[in-house]
């Protein structure tokens, strides 16, 4: 069932809404989930990771009215968020591999350049677009990237060192 | 220094989420879990949200529904609203598979029909004790126990082990987007740790009797979640129930029995749920209406107008179909012809 119409059930009836939207997007929250934390948490605590992602994302829908523009969308921003949580709280630290790549080249400076990190980010197009999306915001690994994206590691390995510098540039130039 | 500001997670949110949707579409494609992880994940979002179910003795959903079947979602909406479905608790008061699956009495309102069943299949590890037969010649329904009968069956019940359901080849479709249509199977343990089983199908043309290969499978989790068999046997169905014609205001007919309801070319419009099929109700002659429990249903390719070349509804009820006058399904009434 297309978001539009998992929206209109959810407004009708939220019990028939809710269990619709968990049959159809468990598979993609889980997905998320197992990517940020498969390497911390037990196939149970990840299962129990996703139920609260829908909790979440059902609480937010009731304060807004289901007034929703994307489910899949703030499906992925919840999940992303309350992984990164789970993440920090058993690892007691933060994501760091990321970082250390990031450094000196993602910097912003408050959140209202995230637009143009975002931005930035989806102007290196495809195939480079994709795979930073799902290293830097869903956490994936590298070779999981190249499987699904049917390519060589080495290929995802050197874009995303060449995606890097572009960044960079994008955003002096922007500065 | 912060480091959450190198973080792409830092500042996608709610508002700007629908900058990278072409890129979550894609990530979504590959997602795979299996059907008893969906059950439990949304047991247990209900249970949070507050959306309690009875929680007596857990139901096991076999997976294998059939693929056009209004989909996993439509199951976990039954499931919800409290007929037997995917992964929820359930009370199971009956001791047979006749009394789980048609309710109090079903034994003698399926002797009173003819279609009590009792009938033993020994296989290795099991022997099948068929409990009923229906078959009103498009549809054909058995239900059956599964008890153990040496040690290695013994260990396998008392393991609760999976996904032990009735299956049988004529359903496949191999090479298809569907690889299984017109079918349901569904599992349960009784108190005692028998494996009560359901199978249903629709057959594609209308036979008054039909000998069936049938499987007792199960799905091999550990190995890759290859289905595997315990026993394959035949069953005989001969048609045993009686059916009558009802129609639609703008003439089209639905076949009901006492265990389902089909039809070919029927506009169903859909009431209260979005899935016409889950709201059933019988008027009968004496001016009561009840509603019917669903089991599953079935249907072909729908156009704009709720318009179905093929459906079919199964019950978990024995409808005394001798004093019906009206079906709503829907909210789309059937009257009694002639």
């Amino acid at each position: 069932m297309e978001d539009k119409k998992l929206i209109e059930l959810l407004k009708a009836s939220p019990q028939k809404g809710l269990s619709e939207i968990v049959m159809s997007y468990s598979p993609y929250v889980y997905k998320i989930a197992f990517t940020k934390l498969r390497d911390i948490c037990t196939k149970e605590d990840i299962e129990e990771a996703v139920s609260d992602v829908f909790l979440k994302f059902y609480q937010s829908g009731m304060a807004c009215g289901f007034e929703l523009r994307s489910v899949r969308g703030l499906l992925a921003v919840i999940a992303a968020r309350h992984c990164t949580d789970i993440f920090r709280s058993r690892c007691n630290g933060f994501e760091t591999v990321a970082l250390s790549e990031l450094e000196n080249v993602l910097a912003v400076t408050d959140t209202t350049d995230g637009k143009a990190l975002i931005d930035a980010v989806k102007s290196l197009g495809e195939p480079d677009s994709s795979i930073f999306i799902r290293k830097y915001y869903l956490g994936q690994k590298n070779k999981d990237i190249a499987k699904e994206l049917k390519m060589r590691q080495g290929t995802v390995n050197t874009r995303i060192s060449r995606g890097l510098d572009k960044l960079r540039k994008i955003l002096e130039e922007d500065m | 220094m912060d480091n959450e500001k190198y973080m792409l997670s830092a500042v996608i949110d709610e508002e700007n989420v629908s900058l990278i949707d072409t890129q979550l579409d894609d990530f979504s494609k590959g997602a795979r879990l299996d059907d008893k992880a969906k059950e439990r994940i949304l047991s247990s979002v209900m249970r949070k949200a507050g959306m309690e179910m009875d929680k007596n003795i857990t139901v096991k959903q076999n997976k294998r529904v059939s693929k056009r079947f209004i989909g996993f979602a439509a199951a976990a909406a039954i499931m919800v609203t409290g007929a037997v479905g995917a992964g929820a608790a359930y009370v199971i008061s009956g001791r047979t598979s006749n009394d789980t699956y048609f309710g109090t009495d079903a034994d003698s309102k399926l002797e009173s029909i003819g279609a009590k069943a009792d009938k033993t299949i020994s296989l290795e590890h099991f022997d099948l004790n068929i409990e009923s037969m229906l078959c009103d010649g498009q549809y054909i329904s058995v239900t059956a126990s599964a008890v153990a009968n040496d040690e290695e069956g013994a260990k396998w019940l008392s393991s609760g082990a999976d996904d032990m359901t009735l299956h049988s080849s004529i359903s496949e479709r191999p090479g298809t987007a569907n690889s299984r249509v017109w079918d349901e199977d569904v599992a349960i343990i009784s108190e005692d740790g028998r494996e009560l089983l359901r199978w249903t199908y629709f057959l594609d043309e209308p036979k008054d009797k039909v000998t069936v290969p049938m499987s007792l499978i199960y799905m091999d989790d550990i190995n890759g979640g290859d289905e595997k068999s315990l026993g394959e046997f035949e069953l005989e169905f001969v048609k045993n129930l009686d059916t009558i014609k009802l129609e639609n205001e703008k003439g089209e007919c639905v076949s009901l029995s006492s265990n389902s309801v089909t039809g070919n070319g029927v506009t169903i419009e859909a009431a209260n749920d979005p899935l016409p099929f889950r709201e059933v109700s019988a008027e009968y002659k004496d001016g009561t209406v009840k509603k019917i429990e669903v089991y599953g249903c079935n249907n072909g390719d729908t156009t704009e107008n709720a318009h179905y070349d093929k459906m079919g509804i199964t019950f978990n009820d024995l409808v005394d179909i001798d004093n019906v006058s009206k079906l709503t399904i829907g909210r789309t009434v059937f009257e009694l012809k002639g």
